[in-house]
């Protein structure tokens, strides 16, 4: 790697010979600030080493800090804040505190005032070689359980859904910070040169509560964020306006020709090479995206193991048919797809919120949620895609052991929840981190969100200090100032 | 009459100063006597109060600079303004407070361990006294001027050297914590040449070192006796007589006689010393010390066998595989990689020039499908993701060269045949491949066969059959093997587990 320049674009090589950028400079004190200004784009401080980022073909692959185990992220994220009591985290102690007040508990949480403890409202039972507790509500997902690592003992910064979404998704619980998967995107690139690198599903009946913040780039460029498409609302604008293909592809041949000319005519233009790019990627997804989103060549055992047949119950067809989609990014290469539950709109009846009803909320939602996502962990495996893509389910924060007063549901609890992982690189039949005998808050091994995100990075071979980007004089990260990844779930 | 007046204006009201004039000087005196009094810095006879109030000099110290600059400012302004900054003497008080508080924690700090005395320490220490003796004086100045109401100008002259020295000490004490480059690291080039650095000769994305051009004493050996030796063999505590924190005070030796015998390991003091058994009085480290690791007195005895040159590289030296090895284990990573010292990052075998023109090269044919497996390693990967259809046999030749150096590769939906599959027989480091939904065949298979390292097969969708997996029985190292969508029988699957109890067959669902 003598020559570094060797391996870049016009317009990468011409931002690299720094030196001859300044000698050329009419004013050298105008250079010195436009250096600054590039640096803080990313462009000459390569952060993300192997390759250089190069802004006229962002997408290209990056190698990571070290051998990643995972090439692939999946998340299903469940917006609402999915009770820990009602699904994952068994807490026999509940069943006989049942319609009890807590002793010195809170006396008012998030939304009012707390009312007595309640027993969880499902059915637990064991399942698997490691005998995991797993609630009624989500039979398909149980069947897993032993392929899965659980973390039991998160806590988030922020017991309101929109910060904490953020937190959850973006290491803050600020607006405007970028999100996993576009820093997952910036550091390694895109595998497929036909698709968007990143892509966020959401889910059929709408948007969570922090919408596009969830998928947002931040200060990172603008190329890194998610794109959004849903199996029933697929990408607009993409379908050709008349002629035929090979006409279409000659024109596009002919644009990028020209294209290429201009960006050497302008070189350092790093807006215009991003533009190029996109216009490029946007040239071909008009050939790939109708045919990945085209869900009619799936077979009818694969249709039926999701449940995207379920003429009964139209939501959770959607989903399924969300979760095919998903499987069908990752089979084309798309690095990072968050794949949404719950949607904000109504205030939080149609996702996890369950402060008033939770009962008769969550039999509706863990219908939908439930064999859909358990279909596409399965499979992913049987196709093999589980060896290098790794499976992470989340959710902003839990709910606490007792109802609200007056109420049949629970309040926001950021102290103790549980998330987890499987797939590429995740020591399975895991269970990281406990809360307290009541489901209350994290006691043991406990786990700020940092490290959650810290661990999935370190599966993408990234090390969470090292992957920076610099921003107003900080040299940024995922993780802040925080994160420790948590040894005890990597295989 | 004069006396008078000066009695009457003074009187009672001169009571303060004079109590501050006493207190003040007692305290000067004090901060002086400080170093003298208290020896060497020992960790372990430093109550642990005393080292928590240490922590806390990086926090007071900003007081007095912000205090001191504010006053500085009113004063400069008073001077060209009509401005009046108010007679009070609460400002410079808690300005001179702070400082020596500042001073007292910086001493607990430095007394506490962990900081060598060098010349800057030594002049930080010294800086931080003059500073809060010249700030206690300057309050004892203001304390008699207000009763008094002498000329200003000694005061502001005091006001001025104050900050002066202020500027002095702190420069000296962020350059111990930063690093002494730190204020001109990214300054421009002229203001850099009159502080007498070089220029900045930034690579920016540039690769990092390749192993061949390291320097052995420079960038091995010399980190190595510094993590392990020079906390007690340097200027400020040479044990034994003996420094090692430099080529040729290592040469030199100490009392013991020479310190290395340039081609001869074994008969060199520090490898000598180093090779005693752990219970042996001479044994070095000593007890309390860790030890030096296997690998690190390869690298040594290796580099003293070889010549113990100052300047030769890795490449003028003979690299065996151990010794490969035993680099690959040293934490260099502040050397080969930019980013923080101390991580984890293992020195890899960088990619040599012909590997990487060989990539660079085929990235037309097979655009984002090469990627090194990590940003310090020569291994490759390869994904048929975006060519699908369009890899068929004729362009997969083309990878022919660099499928030596693959670990990983995604072949699935393509459109190679059995052909393509004999061209990996080179692939030895070849962990997981995938092949699902091609047009290969059983024959596919005897390629794969010997291929031991083998970790992740995936064949599903593919036509191979019972007699062709069978094949795999050799591969002790396989952990996965995906058979979903093929005509491999259950009896087949069950003698496979049979012969290879750790390997997982995923048939689907």
């Amino acid at each position: 790697m003598t020559n570094p320049s060797e391996h870049l674009s016009p317009a990468g090589r011409f931002l690299l010979d720094r030196r001859s950028f300044l000698s050329t400079s009419a004013t050298a004190l105008g250079s010195i600030a436009l250096t600054k200004l590039l640096s803080g784009d990313g462009l000459l401080a390569s952060s993300t080493g192997g390759s250089a980022l190069d802004l006229s073909n962002p997408y290209i692959p990056r190698s990571p800090h070290f051998p990643a185990k995972a090439k692939r992220v999946v998340v299903i994220f469940c917006a609402g804040a999915v009770s820990q009591l009602e699904t994952w985290d068994y807490k026999p102690e509940l069943i006989k505190w049942d319609g009890k007040p807590l002793p010195g508990g809170p006396k008012l949480t998030f939304q009012g005032a707390a009312g007595n403890l309640a027993r969880p409202q499902y059915n637990f039972r064991q399942h698997g070689k490691t005998g995991k507790w797993v609630s009624d509500l989500i039979p398909h997902l149980a069947e897993l359980t032993d392929e899965i690592a659980f973390v039991h003992s998160l806590t988030s910064k922020s017991n309101t859904h929109g910060p904490a979404e953020n937190f959850l998704s973006s290491g803050s619980i600020l607006d405007g910070f970028p999100s996993l998967g576009a820093w997952a995107t910036y550091a390694l690139g895109s595998e497929s040169r036909d698709l968007p690198s990143y892509v966020a599903i959401p889910d059929p009946r709408g948007v969570p509560q922090n919408g596009a913040n969830n998928w947002g780039s931040g200060f990172l460029p603008a190329a890194f964020q998610g794109t959004v498409m849903t199996s029933n609302r697929p990408l607009r604008h993409l379908s050709a306006a008349g002629g035929s293909n090979s006409a279409d592809r000659a024109a596009r041949d002919l644009l990028q020709r020209m294209n290429a000319r201009h960006l050497e005519a302008n070189p350092g233009d790093a807006k215009l090479s991003a533009r190029i790019a996109s216009y490029e990627l946007a040239g071909r997804m008009q050939m790939s995206m109708p045919e990945i989103s085209d869900l009619s060549s799936e077979p009818d055992h694969i249709m039926k193991l999701y449940g995207a047949d379920d003429t009964k119950n139209p939501n959770k067809a959607a989903f399924a048919k969300n979760c095919i989609l998903a499987r069908r990014l990752v089979e084309r290469g798309v690095r990072f797809v968050q794949l949404f539950n719950g949607a904000y709109a109504s205030g939080g009846r149609l996702n996890w919120d369950g402060h008033t009803d939770l009962k008769g909320q969550y039999d509706v939602h863990g219908a939908i949620m439930d064999q859909p996502a358990a279909a596409l962990i399965k499979d992913l495996k049987q196709r093999g895609l589980l060896e290098d893509t790794l499976v992470v389910w989340c959710t902003e924060f839990g709910r606490m052991p007792f109802f609200q007063k007056g109420a049949q549901g629970r309040d926001h609890n950021p102290d103790g929840f549980t998330c987890w992982m499987t797939g590429a690189g995740v020591k399975p039949g895991v269970s990281y981190g406990e809360t307290d005998e009541l489901g209350q808050r994290a006691v043991k091994n406990k786990v700020p969100l940092y490290d959650f995100n810290a661990t999935i990075l370190h599966l993408l071979g990234l090390d969470h200090e090292q992957l920076t980007f610099q921003h107003n004089g900080i040299a940024r990260r995922l993780t802040n100032v925080e994160g420790h990844v948590i040894r005890d779930m990597l295989a | 009459m004069t006396t008078e007046t000066d009695q009457k204006k003074c009187g009672s009201s001169c009571l303060r100063p004079l109590a501050i004039t006493i207190f003040g000087l007692l305290i000067i005196s004090i901060l002086i006597a400080m170093p003298f009094l208290v020896g060497e810095p020992n960790a372990e006879k430093i109550p642990d109060i005393v080292r928590f109030f240490g922590r806390f000099h990086p926090v007071v110290l900003h007081l007095p600079i912000g205090i001191f600059s504010l006053i500085m400012i009113q004063e400069l302004l008073a001077m060209f303004t009509r401005y009046k900054p108010q007679p009070t003497i609460i400002p410079i008080f808690i300005g001179a407070a702070s400082a020596v508080v500042a001073v007292l924690f910086g001493f607990f700090l430095y007394i506490g361990g962990g900081y060598e005395m060098g010349e800057l320490l030594q002049d930080h220490l010294w800086g931080g006294i003059f500073f809060a003796s010249a700030a206690v004086l300057t309050l004892i100045v203001k304390s008699w001027l207000l009763p008094l109401k002498f000329s200003t100008v000694l005061y502001r002259a005091m006001i001025f050297g104050s900050v002066g020295i202020m500027s002095y000490a702190s420069h000296d004490g962020a350059s111990i914590t930063h690093g002494k480059d730190y204020l001109f690291e990214y300054a421009p080039d002229s203001l850099r040449k009159i502080q007498g650095y070089e220029p900045k000769n930034v690579k920016v994305g540039a690769p990092v070192k390749p192993l061949e051009e390291q320097i052995v004493y420079e960038d091995m050996v010399q980190p190595i006796l510094n993590k392990r030796c020079v906390e007690c063999h340097k200027e400020s505590k040479s044990k034994g007589k003996f420094r090692m924190d430099s080529y040729e005070l290592l040469v030199k030796g100490g009392n013991e006689g020479d310190g290395i015998v340039p081609g001869k390991a074994l008969d060199s003091n520090i490898v000598y010393r180093c090779e005693l058994p752990e219970v042996d009085d001479e044994h070095m480290p000593p007890e309390s010390k860790t030890d030096i690791e296997d690998h690190e007195l390869a690298v040594i005895k290796w580099w003293i066998d070889s010549g113990a040159d100052p300047v030769k590289t890795v490449a003028q030296l003979d690299l065996t595989e151990e010794i490969r090895a035993a680099i690959s284990k040293l934490d260099l990573s502040v050397d080969l990689v930019a980013g923080k010292s101390g991580s984890a990052t293992p020195l890899a075998d960088l990619p040599s020039d012909e590997l990487l023109k060989a990539v660079s090269a085929l990235a037309k044919d097979f655009p984002g499908g090469l990627t090194f497996e990590s940003q310090v390693s020569s291994r490759l990967t390869f994904t048929a993701i975006s060519l699908r259809n369009n890899l068929d046999d004729q362009l997969f030749s083309k990878l022919k060269s660099v499928i030596p150096s693959m670990v990983a590769m995604d072949l699935s939906s393509t459109a190679i045949t059995d052909d393509s599959v004999k061209l990996l027989a080179t692939a030895k480091d070849l962990r997981v491949l995938r092949l699902s939904e091609t047009k290969i065949s059983d024959a596919a298979l005897d390629t794969l066969a010997s291929l031991k390292n083998l970790e992740a097969i995936n064949l599903y969708g593919t036509r191979v059959t019972d007699a062709g997996v069978e094949k795999l029985k050799s591969l002790t190292h396989l952990k996965r093997l995906y058979l979903w969508q093929t005509d491999v029988s259950e009896g087949m699957i069950t003698k496979l587990k049979e012969a290879l109890p750790e390997l997982e067959i995923i048939t689907g669902v």
